[in-house]
């Protein structure tokens, strides 16, 4: 069973999506996490083994070489394509409730933003670390994130601006939300934003490294 | 002088990319990029050449139709708050050119369609686009400095949103162009739609300089062009 997981914590690594694809060129041929999920399922392994002791190895893998220098934004996402892959597998459990994620993450570029591309960086790394995001898109008004965690109401909140114009919006944003639902946890990202900016703002903290937002994640919720 | 609306609809094999830039732009070095990245950026890329439509034109202000005034410059009867960066680069033209360009919708519905399913894919189309848009105002300059003349020295180009002149300054930007010119319109926050676009202006006159890295000699901290400023913070957070 070891053997197993550890074979899909290198799938997941190594951005295997399964036995067709032909990337990493060094694994043609091999199975990928989508075939060696489905093993594990097959083989009674538990499913919260599956993500703890296999997918979730294999992105800690390549977070902690991304934390080092020795991987970048691209190894990260194309791990995550193969932990994708895998969850789809997974689903079935985390709706039955069987497998708990750890916990829900709304997400959204601010109001007259459309930029997306670190805002979609940041799910695809919070959905690779267990979490469920819900992501609500760019050019998201203050009032949309407030009804959606009427909906989720022990979500953590992230906001993405890349505009030293929009960003203000985080103010608006992070001033409305505070006011219905002070304990929420509210993080902030973007080319513009600073730790400054977020203590000015009321915010919780400012990352520019989604890996290492993840892990502060894991240790405060 | 001109004073003439140019339009140009471009092949796609004319904006060519260099996809070890793309490669070096995503991170790695020339030495340590993965085995089989390559071939990845390269599909992408091959796709991308279906589904771009770069169409770009601009309008070309005579001598005589442009003034400076504090912080910007006025074009005809429109002031432009440029911030003082940009105004002190500006501040000798006599002419101007405002300009605009695009990739088009289908561009945008193509990355799109990676997104929850491919993240390399809607990541490296995302840089795949931004490298056209480099290309394609490359492209644009030098036909807007042939069709001026070149009786005149240039500026570099300068677009809201940039060097803190606001965004929402791009709203008088294209009242100098027909509506919907080149099939970009406008956001109520005043950004381009498709994103993968960009306005601007460019001055000329006999005694204007271009800088050959503008980004250099600016110490913006809140400009996401400023890479090296950036680079810099991110270094400084983790020592």
């Amino acid at each position: 069973m070891n053997e197993l997981l550890n074979k899909l914590a290198v799938a997941i690594a190594r951005g295997k999506v399964n036995q067709k694809s032909p990337f990493p060129p060094d694994m043609k041929g091999e199975f990928g996490a989508d075939e060696l999920t489905k093993q594990a399922l097959e083989e009674s392994v538990a499913p919260a083994a599956i993500l703890n002791d296999g997918l979730m190895i294999g992105m800690k893998t390549v977070g902690d070489k991304f934390e080092s220098g020795k991987a970048f934004i691209p190894d990260m996402l194309i791990a995550a394509k193969a932990m994708n892959v895998a969850m789809v597998h997974l689903k079935p459990f985390f709706d039955s409730g069987e497998v708990e994620l750890k916990g829900d993450f709304i997400l959204g570029t601010v109001a007259g933003d459309l930029h997306d591309i670190g805002k979609n960086i940041v799910r695809m790394v919070l959905t690779g670390n267990g979490w469920n995001v819900i992501d609500l898109g760019t050019d998201v008004k203050p009032e949309q994130f407030i009804e959606t965690l009427k909906e989720y109401p022990n979500a953590v909140i992230g906001m993405s601006a890349l505009l030293t114009t929009t960003m203000m919006q985080m103010e608006t944003t992070t001033t409305a939300i505070k006011e219905v639902s002070p304990d929420t946890k509210i993080y902030i990202g973007g080319a513009p934003i600073s730790q400054e900016f977020s203590d000015k703002i009321g915010a919780d903290g400012y990352f520019p490294d989604p890996n290492k937002f993840a892990k502060h994640l894991a240790s405060v919720v | 002088m001109l004073n003439n609306l140019f339009q140009y609809n471009l092949s796609s094999n004319k904006l060519k990319l260099n996809l070890d830039h793309i490669l070096l732009s995503m991170g790695y070095s020339e030495n340590n990029i993965p085995s089989g990245y390559y071939e990845l950026v390269q599909n992408l890329y091959f796709q991308s050449l279906d589904v771009i439509n770069p169409v770009c034109g601009f309008k070309v202000l005579p001598v005589g139709e442009v003034s400076t005034i504090t912080n910007g410059i006025k074009l005809a009867d429109v002031e432009f708050y440029t911030g003082s960066k940009i105004a002190s680069r500006l501040k000798n033209i006599e002419g101007s050119v405002v300009f605009a360009l695009t990739l088009g919708c289908k561009f945008e519905e193509w990355v799109g369609k990676f997104y929850g399913n491919d993240p390399f894919a809607t990541y490296a189309g995302d840089l795949i686009g931004s490298a056209y848009v480099e290309i394609f105002s490359d492209w644009l300059e030098k036909e807007i400095e042939n069709i001026v003349g070149k009786e005149f020295e240039f500026s570099n180009i300068y677009s809201p949103g940039y060097c803190n002149w606001d965004i929402s300054e791009q709203v008088k930007l294209f009242t100098f162009l027909p509506k919907h010119f080149c099939g970009i319109k406008l956001s109520s926050y005043s950004m381009m739609q498709p994103k993968k676009s960009l306005s601007g202006i460019i001055g000329y006159g006999k005694d204007v300089a271009k800088l050959e890295l503008p980004c250099n000699l600016c110490v913006d901290f809140n400009c996401h062009k400023n890479i090296n400023e950036k680079k810099n913070r991110i270094d400084d957070n983790f020592e």
